[in-house]
């Protein structure tokens, strides 16, 4: 295993605007391999990123190329095989299981791909299971988590099951409860993929509006164009190292790249 | 920023509160697992309760053919007891035998059985309709006197009392007082030492046996649960995920757990001891009779393996759930929310 230079990153993916900026996720020369029987897979090789704190950043990247492990790696979800993750420039592999839970309950909001919601709960139970992790309760918490619900749009399917609700509104639903702990974080792993074009707009709409009055910081695994064109930045991965960096103005969205 | 602090510990009633939720939601999932509860506990009381009403049914027999013995006894010296009276001196409470020796002797038309000592209490509720009679006419005119009940006599001439009766009996329960022997026949039975030493070998191999069965049956018990609890965690592996990334902490879930299994094992447990011992007593109804088994079920025993049946439960579901709880608890949220069970 080579040891990385952090200049040549630098020089690399750091754009010469966020020089200095301050940086809420860093995660150096990450490798992640899992054992199944004698089969060992490189998810990934060496992934080296920073994210900086309030941008909203998009990961590109094909299925296959260690996109999701990455989100797992820098959102606390698993320990990699070597390399480091900081998050706020804490090493997470030096917290223990309960200051991670206090990290993911109230630091990050997460978005699945396949939302995650609990299924036996309610959107509204949904939402507020976040919160009652975090200790607020009753009222306080239900009034909060229907003005979340509001704000994404589903104030009238507060007391549906998840299963009674399109893809698109379990969706929103997801997002709703990322947003419970009022997080510095969200990561969302192809957050519009099930929504309409209209909704995904909203959404988007959502993300810049976190993004620009909250100072909220959005981390996006995304091929969803619109999506790319709002973000500050865009990483792509590939073969389970980070390739390239770029912001969007500089990009040709209507080359073969993206479609 | 607020640096990284220890997560909250919640309260347990909000693992409560989330356990009896998915309990009323996932009712159909909950059923199954329960089911499998029942199934083992059924299985354990059915077989204690056979066990208790094997033996009823033995001291039961026992019972009724000391009686009948007893009884062919007085009819070899009376052919017939129809129009006759009996005197009965009963010292202290009758036994069971006792008491169906009396109603023998009734329903064999005897006119009347006088109560010659011991107070109404210790007859049996049913012979109570024979009151005691001036005792100086009454041995004359009796057929036989019996002497019944575990206690020393009171304190009265028997000697001259019984002095013209016919016949004077004693039952295996009726202890005379020494000065009385001679006088009277002992319808008692001693056993001989080869005959104890083979029921105590009897006893010894029955206790074995229903060991052997317990074990057995609570291994099944223990399986049967096992299994049921292991598929009722596995399957929620992602759910269990979700909640660690939203900052469950592991002791949260592993309390969801525990508390869900020790309600299963509740309720599984109250079925499966009423199912099972209601299987028992059908089975064994069906092939002794139902009077035979209800006759010689002990009620309070029966109750008490149901309590003991209901604590297994809980025990075992709460056991069987833990490794599969520790699991889940310890789960990195990342592979909790791969697995696709």
């Amino acid at each position: 295993m080579k040891a990385l230079d952090h200049t040549k990153f630098k020089a690399l993916f750091t754009l010469p605007e966020n020089e200095g900026r301050p940086v809420i996720i860093r995660g150096v020369d990450i490798i992640k391999t899992y054992r199944m029987g004698d089969q060992v897979t490189h998810a990934l090789r060496g992934a080296t990123l920073d994210v900086y704190k309030g941008e909203y950043l998009s990961i590109m990247g094909p299925s296959g190329s260690g996109k999701s492990t990455l989100f797992n790696a820098i959102g606390a979800l698993h320990k990699p095989t070597s390399g480091k993750v900081y998050i706020d420039q804490v090493d997470i592999a030096q917290l223990d299981t309960d200051e991670l839970a206090w990290l993911r309950c109230r630091k990050i909001g997460y978005i699945f791909q396949s939302y995650n919601l609990i299924q036996v709960m309610t959107c509204l139970e949904n939402v507020m299971l976040p919160m009652s992790f975090a200790g607020l309760d009753g009222e306080e918490a239900r009034e909060k988590a229907i003005q979340i619900l509001k704000l994404v749009g589903l104030g009238h399917r507060l007391l549906h099951k998840p299963a009674e609700l399109s893809g698109g509104q379990q969706q929103r639903v997801a997002i709703a409860r990322s947003l419970a702990n009022s997080p510095e974080i969200v990561l969302a792993d192809e957050p519009t993929a099930n929504l309409d074009q209209n909704t995904g707009q909203e959404m988007i709409d959502l993300f810049v509006k976190l993004q620009e009055e909250l100072g909220v910081t959005i981390i996006s695994a995304t091929h969803d164009l619109k999506m790319l064109q709002s973000s500050d930045r865009i990483l792509w991965i590939a073969d389970g190292r980070i390739v390239k960096a770029a912001r969007p103005e500089e990009l040709d969205f209507n080359s073969e790249d993206f479609h | 920023m607020p640096k990284i602090q220890n997560q909250i510990k919640l309260p347990i009633s909000v693992a409560l509160e989330v356990v009896l939720q998915g309990l009323r939601i996932r009712l159909g999932r909950s059923v199954v697992t329960i089911t499998g509860v029942i199934c083992g506990i059924a299985f354990l009381m059915s077989i204690l309760t056979g066990q208790l009403i094997k033996q009823g049914v033995s001291e039961e027999d026992a019972k009724r053919a000391e009686v009948d013995r007893i009884n062919n006894f007085m009819k070899a010296d009376l052919p017939t007891l129809d129009g006759k009276n009996i005197t009965l001196i009963a010292a202290g409470m009758l036994s069971e035998v006792e008491t169906r020796v009396l109603e023998r002797i009734i329903a064999d038309g005897a006119a009347g059985i006088k109560v010659e000592s011991g107070t109404e209490s210790q007859i049996p509720r049913k012979l109570t309709a024979l009151r005691p009679v001036p005792r100086d006419q009454l041995i004359a005119e009796s057929a036989f006197v019996l002497v019944m009940g575990g206690d020393t006599l009171p304190d009265r001439d028997w000697r001259v009392l019984l002095g013209q009766t016919p016949l004077a009996l004693t039952t295996p329960g009726g202890s005379p007082a020494g000065m009385l022997d001679g006088q009277f026949v002992k319808l008692s039975r001693e056993l001989t030492e080869e005959e104890l030493a083979r029921r105590a070998a009897q006893a010894r191999k029955d206790k074995f046996r229903s060991i052997w069965i317990g074990a057995v049956a609570l291994l099944v018990t223990v399986i049967g649960i096992t299994n049921a609890m292991l598929m009722s965690v596995t399957e929620r592996f992602r759910e269990i995920g979700t909640m660690k990334c939203l900052g469950a902490l592991s002791a949260f879930i592993r309390q969801i757990f525990l508390l869900e299994s020790s309600m299963m094992g509740l309720s599984g447990g109250i079925v499966g001891a009423i199912v099972g011992a209601l299987f028992s007593i059908i089975a064994y109804a069906l092939s002794y009779g139902i009077s035979m088994v209800a006759g010689s079920l002990p009620l309070v025993p029966l109750f008490g393996f149901g309590i003991v049946c209901v604590i297994v439960g809980i025990v075992l579901s709460v056991v069987a759930a833990l490794y599969p709880a520790h699991v889940a608890s310890n789960m990195v949220p990342a592979h909790a929310l791969r697995s696709n069970v």
